[in-house]
């Protein structure tokens, strides 16, 4: 929810800032969306669909996540020329990271959980938490802790969330991204000069 | 068929091919971030009420004997 919170505030402050600036608002164009795609669907059926999330064995989450971890880092390695992309790409690269190194899970430690008034009864050490990409581990068993589910919100927001460093910079990527509009302020002033130089 | 060409010809011109990019932009960073973060954006752990199942990271497997 945080990170689509992002980019409505990538587009709104884009699109402001393009208006006070006078040109239009028009982002870079993203290519290789397919893969963007290829890696969502899977992520669907194992997290959303009811059907589907209920038969998909816990044995088979850590190769989904991976397999589509991977696809999402290749999108933005073909994309690395579009802005902010190598922050998106970091973010990414940094919890494909400690994913990889818990065998295929986001840790999340029983201290977080419990900062965020989780129930005890709804997770257990060792067990994949709801139908989340997140595995409860202890701290001192983690991995790279530091790159694991470990951030919270200010107590007096009321939304309960844990996210990661990398889950941040994808956040600020996003935003760099939707905020700036160089190849529309480019195309403008192109204009601009060839209308200059013709009259 | 003439007649059938100009009209679909006029539907088109109307959508403007900017916003249509803008759409398909930001569609694809959705879906990127969804898969990339967790399907509630950062990995929401829930909301206060431990039976309000949202994006289903509050559903309670445990005790559901699920997990």
């Amino acid at each position: 929810m945080i990170l689509i919170f992002a980019i409505v505030i990538g587009l709104v402050t884009g699109y402001l800032k393009a208006k006070l600036e006078g040109i239009p608002y028009r982002p870079d164009e993203l290519r290789f969306l397919w893969l963007v795609l290829m890696a969502a669907l899977p992520q669907f059926l194992i997290y959303s669909l009811p059907i589907t999330r209920e038969r998909i064995s816990d044995q088979w989450i850590p190769f989904i996540i991976i397999g589509t971890q991977f696809m999402l880092l290749l999108f933005v390695w073909l994309n690395r020329k579009s802005p902010f992309f190598w922050l998106l790409g970091l973010g990414l690269l940094l919890n494909f990271t400690v994913i990889s190194l818990n065998a295929g899970w986001m840790p999340i430690s029983p201290d977080t959980l419990e900062s965020q008034n989780v129930l005890t009864s709804q997770w257990e050490i060792g067990s994949r938490l709801g139908y989340s990409k997140d595995l409860v581990i202890a701290k001192e068993s983690t991995n790279l802790w530091i790159l694991s589910d470990i951030l919270t919100l200010p107590k007096w927001i009321p939304y309960r969330v844990a996210f990661s460093v990398g889950d941040v910079l994808l956040a600020l990527g996003v935003i760099g991204f939707l905020i700036h509009n160089k190849q529309a302020a480019q195309e403008t002033s192109k204009i601009y000069f060839q209308e200059k130089l013709e009259s | 068929m003439f007649k059938l060409f100009s009209s679909k010809k006029v539907f088109l011109s109307r959508v403007d091919n900017r916003v249509v990019r803008l759409v398909v932009t930001l569609t694809s960073l959705i879906l990127f971030v969804l898969a990339a973060g967790a399907p509630c954006g950062l990995g929401g752990i829930g909301m206060n009420d431990p039976n309000f199942c949202y994006c289903d990271w509050t559903c309670n497997r445990i005790s559901e004997g699920k997990a």
